[in-house]
């Protein structure tokens, strides 16, 4: 079984976890790292050795706060290779929250919806 | 090669000039002013200081989002971290203003560039600010898929910006001297 793969949110970076025993696969938090091509790179690989021998079952949160236009190209490639499992036919579901009040988020969401074929379903978080 | 900088502070010293900068600040409603070299540390701790600056003007979440989406993005464009390296200090410090106004916030940042890149960012900045939200929705997501360059990423937090302000970007371009240009790019977010 593949290592999970857990890394602590900082002000700059996003809490990233990735479990495939307890079927939990999580990015949220802010993301304006400096140097975002170096802070995905294990992520990314990390996903590529998931694909390998994906769960039957994906389902991939994304609760971003917000984040830079250099994480946004590092985003789409984890969709990405997110589709590439899904292309293979296993069960694939990406969800993408975004606050009640926050439309840059839904609008985001919206834009890589529509640059995919994996299903990506816009959850929005009400407030209590 | 070094710029000129203006002295008349340094010969009136601090006491003299604290006063009048702390009534221009004032007068201006400027609610943050930096000058210095951007790195991303410095994005980090202007958005701590500014999320508690706009919590204690009891400011929407909704806005403080959109302000700090844009000032990530206007910072990005004067980061300094080894762009320029051609650059003497001076020349590589940029400038942010945040500038509260009735209706919302103003975000302005300011750095030299080199002559030559004037006309393409001027370029760049005239195709955005043509474009509406349709057409910005489009051109982003044409971008965003395209494969990484620093051009593309400097046209996409250019996007960014005026499609999260949902304004025109308004930009000047003032000549230094025979090999700079000082670039003010202003960006506004109304207040929701």
């Amino acid at each position: 079984m593949l290592k999970p793969l857990k890394i602590e949110p900082t002000h700059k970076t996003p809490r990233v976890y990735l479990e495939p025993e307890t079927n939990t696969f999580e990015l949220g938090g802010r993301s304006i790292p400096e140097d975002s091509v170096g802070f995905y790179k294990p992520i990314l690989e990390w996903i590529d050795a998931y694909a390998e021998n994906p769960n039957p079952k994906t389902e991939f949160k994304f609760e971003l706060e917000y984040f830079n236009t250099s994480s946004s190209k590092n985003i789409l490639e984890i969709l990405k290779k997110l589709e590439g499992i899904f292309n293979k036919g296993n069960d694939v579901h990406i969800i993408w929250y975004y606050d009640e009040d926050d439309e840059d988020m839904e609008e985001t969401g919206e834009d890589y919806k529509a640059l995919l074929q994996v299903p990506l379903e816009l959850v929005m978080k009400a407030h209590y | 090669m070094m710029l000129n900088t203006n002295d008349s502070s340094r010969m009136n010293g601090p006491l003299q000039f604290s006063y009048p900068c702390f009534i221009d600040m004032l007068s201006n409603n400027l609610v943050f002013m930096y000058r210095g070299v951007v790195t991303s540390d410095l994005v980090t701790y202007v958005l701590q200081i500014m999320e508690e600056k706009l919590e204690e003007d009891k400011v929407s979440k909704k806005t403080s989002k959109k302000v700090f989406n844009v000032m990530i993005e206007c910072l990005r464009n004067v980061y300094s971290d080894g762009i320029n390296q051609e650059l003497s200090e001076i020349e590589s410090t940029a400038i942010l203003l945040v500038k509260s106004e009735d209706d919302g916030y103003l975000v302005s940042t300011g750095n030299y560039i080199k002559n030559t890149e004037v006309e393409l960012l001027k370029n760049r900045l005239d195709k955005i600010n043509q474009m509406d939200g349709e057409k910005l929705k489009v051109y982003y997501q044409e971008l965003l898929a395209s494969p990484v360059t620093e051009k593309g990423i400097t046209s996409l937090g250019m996007i960014d910006i005026a499609r999260k302000s949902k304004q025109k970007i308004a930009y000047q371009f003032q000549t230094v001297n025979e090999f700079f240009t000082f670039f003010t790019l202003e960006a506004k977010v109304v207040r929701k």
